[in-house]
């Protein structure tokens, strides 16, 4: 396990290929959500992740989890899960005469929220506080989760029956949105023989991931992508992405400034991943996609067309002219 | 046609209620035209669909389409014959398919007379008046004047009902598939995404076929009536048969009134007769002197009396419904002064101008349109795309650019010396400058000299991966490297070591900026020598 907590960006970049390598030994294929899970975790954000169900949403956030020796804590949301039972609760403690705090499965440091548009948007708003401000108040009093901490929720396709919707200020508070496919072939072929081998049940099987990291190396990591330079003209060519989807033909909603902010985190992430420590406008352009495809709301029109917000998204990407001195 | 056998009922009608009249008839005797008609329609929907089948049923429901005027014929075979009561079986009417195909203008209403909005309407004119030539255009002018605009939005209202009951039948259909099918259905329709099925052909082929069945004879039955009505107002059908009504009565009265007449003048001469008496021998048959006294009145009146009264009789209320109508006349017209041969009048002077400017305008007005339609045909390239999205986004021609990314990127903007000048900055300390011509002087050659399609969106990793197919390995490697270096220096503010811009410089001369002509060259030279130690 690495303690490193003054790592320079080689280190980072080469713990977070420990981290991939590791994850990939439970999660097979899937690499590009991998690599965009990793991408939430080292800018501080959460990630929304939608998907069929059994496509191994569950494994890979624990695999996570595993590798940095986390706490990890799943809450499956369903129809009458309500606010106190994700946050948690006061209870009045007969022998000590006195209210005592009962914490929720937030206080961990990879919550999954498995399904979370089972759950009716009161429920679903819940986690508004703990995405943003990494603390819960319960009665009042603020109370902080442990560090690093991210949200990974999961979401079954919205046209799926008995689903809420998410509301916009929530989902404008994940930092990425990643689309989980069926895996290809040969992934398909290897996961069926690594999971029925020598195994009774399907429960998931994580024994293969060995931790390479702690908390607080992976906080260190965190604090180093923050550190990466950016230039003010990639700054600009974020903002002018973001802006030209308030008046784009084909969208009704745009993104707000956070767009531009999760655009610029997520870069810096991508940047450290490839041990740079400057963001170019070709990290804004490949993440743009996930950062931004869930701030967006398509025109009534386009729906009907049967475009989708990545196609609009990849219009704008087209068209928005990449800085250059 | 004998006006006594009429068994609709004759009298002076608007023309809607004349297209009631025609609705009425086919509800009436729809089991004599619906069954020889089925057969016929589908008889031939049938053989059509078997002469164009997969992918081409369309041409059926065309050529079905285009036989209306056909089953037209058959309609109003079968309803003349029952409006004056004779009875047709579906055989009769089959048979009479041939006089029904050479003797009623088919030809002309399959050709030429096709597009006419009064087909149904004018149809009587050539199948039962058999009239042709200018005698049938005379008789035709005068039935039109005042029934062709019902006609012709009867045909209209008519066709749309048709499409109307195709779509409906089809949402009908889709309202029993499973939910999923039928949404995948019609999301692909909207998107234009369907795949062919027959079964889709098939069910909008069957549908047309059935809904104009089903709405052919209302249109032939009201257009009919429309005619009849027409030709009552013409032609007096309706006091002609109210003549005929008041003849026949006055025959039976007669013939039952002169036989008791003989029977009391015998009687009063054999015996004593009362007034009372006779009395009742003439009232044997009162209906029958109500019916005589409703047209005759018992009490005759003197010319002038008869006068009188008539006058009164036109100064009732019914007979004097006088409305005033109010509308704009333009003055001019009004009050158009009689022309004075004697008077210069400059409107009368510059007639003849004004018509030759007219002329000349309105001729120059039909070669602006000719220009227009040209010009639109000519260009259609430019403005047919907007109408298609996806042919919009594969047909973007490309043309070179002159500024990109804020940069001026014509060739004839670089110095003659790309290197040396760029060479001159880096010693003088501007690097930023330096590596940013060298990158510029890069990006024009892909652009001008190599062909690389570039455009305004595409960052620096674009750049390397639209050119990568088109350039050498080698000239690759160097954009590749030189790209890091201006990455470095345009985002980390941190400029390349002396030794490392020393090697792009070499680099530059020896691999990428040479004409592509001669890489080729190399690179044909550089297989052969491999083949050769092979």
């Amino acid at each position: 396990m690495t303690e490193m907590t003054n790592m320079t960006l080689e280190q980072a970049s080469e713990l977070a290929q420990q981290l991939k390598t590791e994850i990939g030994k439970a999660v097979i294929g899937q690499k590009q959500v991998i690599h965009e899970t990793l991408i939430a975790l080292i800018a501080g954000g959460n990630v929304l992740i939608e998907g069929v169900p059994g496509l191994g949403k569950t494994l890979l956030v624990r695999a996570l989890a595993a590798t940095f020796s986390g706490q990890f804590n799943r809450i499956q949301f369903t129809p009458d899960l309500m606010p106190a039972d994700v946050t948690g609760h006061t209870l009045y403690d007969l022998d000590n005469k006195s209210f005592s705090v009962r914490k929720g499965p937030v206080f961990t440091n990879l919550l999954l929220a498995d399904e979370i548009n089972r759950a009716p948007a009161k429920t679903q708003s819940a986690l508004l506080e703990v995405m943003q401000e990494r603390q819960v108040t319960i009665e009042g009093e603020a109370h902080p989760v442990p560090l690093p901490f991210m949200t990974l929720a999961t979401q079954n396709p919205l046209e799926q029956e008995g689903t809420y919707p998410l509301p916009e200020a929530q989902l404008d508070r994940f930092l990425l949105k990643i689309y989980i496919n069926y895996p290809r072939d040969n992934e398909e072929s290897l996961m069926v023989a690594a999971v029925t081998n020598k195994q009774t049940g399907n429960q998931l099987n994580i024994s293969n991931v060995s931790a390479v990291a702690t908390p607080e190396t992976i906080q260190a990591m965190q604090a180093l992508a923050a550190d990466i330079e950016v230039d003010k003209s990639v700054i600009e060519y974020a903002v002018r992405i973001v802006q030209a989807t308030r008046d784009w033909q084909g969208l009704s909603i745009g993104s707000g400034p956070r767009g531009s902010i999760a655009l610029i985190s997520a870069a810096r992430a991508q940047a450290m991943l490839h041990a740079r420590d400057y963001i170019t406008p070709d990290d804004i352009k490949e993440i743009a996609l996930p950062a931004l495809r869930h701030r967006l709301a398509l025109a009534p029109e386009m729906e009907l067309e049967g475009y989708s917000t990545d196609q609009i998204l990849q219009g704008i990407l087209d068209k928005i002219e990449a800085p250059r001195q | 046609m004998n006006l006594n056998e009429i068994t609709a009922n004759i009298r002076l009608r608007n023309p809607w209620e004349a297209i009631d009249l025609g609705f009425s008839m086919v509800q009436k005797w729809w089991l004599s035209i619906y069954l020889p008609l089925a057969l016929l329609t589908f008889g031939i929907a049938s053989v059509l669909y078997l002469i164009f089948p997969k992918g081409n049923v369309w041409i059926a429901s065309l050529i079905f389409w285009w036989l209306k005027p056909l089953y037209d014929r058959v309609i109003l075979h079968i309803l003349s014959h029952k409006l004056f009561n004779d009875e047709l079986s579906t055989w009769q009417v089959l048979k009479a398919l041939p006089s029904l195909i050479w003797n009623t203008g088919l030809f002309q209403s399959l050709t030429f007379r096709r597009f006419s909005l009064s087909r149904g309407f004018n149809l009587p004119i050539w199948q039962l008046e058999q009239l042709r030539g200018s005698r049938r255009s005379e008789r035709q002018s005068v039935l039109h004047q005042i029934a062709h605009t019902y006609a012709a939005w009867l045909t209209i209202v008519m066709v749309n009902i048709e499409i109307v009951i195709v779509i409906s039948l089809f949402g009908l259909f889709m309202l029993f598939l499973p939910e999923k099918t039928a949404n995948d259905f019609f999301v692909g329709m909207f998107s234009n995404k369907v795949e062919y099925e027959r079964w889709i052909d098939l069910l909008n082929y069957l549908f047309y076929v059935f809904a104009v069945t089903l709405i052919h004879p209302f249109y032939i039955g009201a257009s009919f009536a429309l005619y009849i009505n027409r030709r009552t107002q013409l032609e007096a059908w309706d006091i002609e048969l109210d003549f005929k009504k008041l003849a026949l009565r006055f025959e039976t009265l007669a013939r039952n009134l002169i036989p008791a007449l003989l029977c009391v003048f015998t009687l009063s001469l054999l015996s004593t007769s009362s007034p009372v008496a006779a009395d009742e021998v003439t009232n044997v048959d009162p209906n029958s002197e109500i019916e005589v006294t409703e047209f005759l009145s018992d009490e005759r009146l003197p010319a002038e009396s008869s006068k009188q009264v008539i006058k009164e009789t036109m100064l009732t209320k019914e007979l004097n419904d006088k409305q005033t109508v109010t509308y704009w006349v333009r003055k001019d017209t009004a009050k158009k002064p009689k022309n004075d041969p004697d008077k210069f009048s400059f409107a009368d002077f510059f007639e003849p101008f004004a018509k030759i400017m007219g002329f000349i305008i309105e001729f120059a007005l039909w070669i602006l349109v000719a220009i227009v339609l040209f010009l639109l045909f000519y260009f259609r390239d430019s403005w047919l795309h907007l109408f298609n999205i996806e042919r919009k986004a594969k047909k973007e021609s490309y043309q070179a650019p002159e500024v990109m990314f804020g940069m001026d990127v014509r060739p004839d903007s670089l110095p003659d010396d790309i290197i040396s000048e760029s060479r001159k900055l880096w010693d003088n300390k501007q690097h930023r400058e330096s590596l940013s011509l060298l990158y510029r002087g890069a990006l024009i050659r892909l652009i001008n000299i190599e062909h690389v399609q570039l455009k305004d969106s595409f960052t620096e990793g674009d750049v390397l991966k639209h050119s990568q197919k088109k350039i050498s390995e080698a000239k690759h490697l160097f954009l590749d490297n030189l790209t890091n270096n201006w990455k470095m220096i345009a985002y980390a503010h941190r400029h390349p070591t002396n030794e490392a811009m020393e090697q792009l410089f070499n680099t530059w001369v020896s691999d990428f900026a040479i004409e592509k002509v001669l890489s080729d060259l190399e690179s044909n030279t550089s297989k052969k020598d491999g083949s050769k130690d092979e």
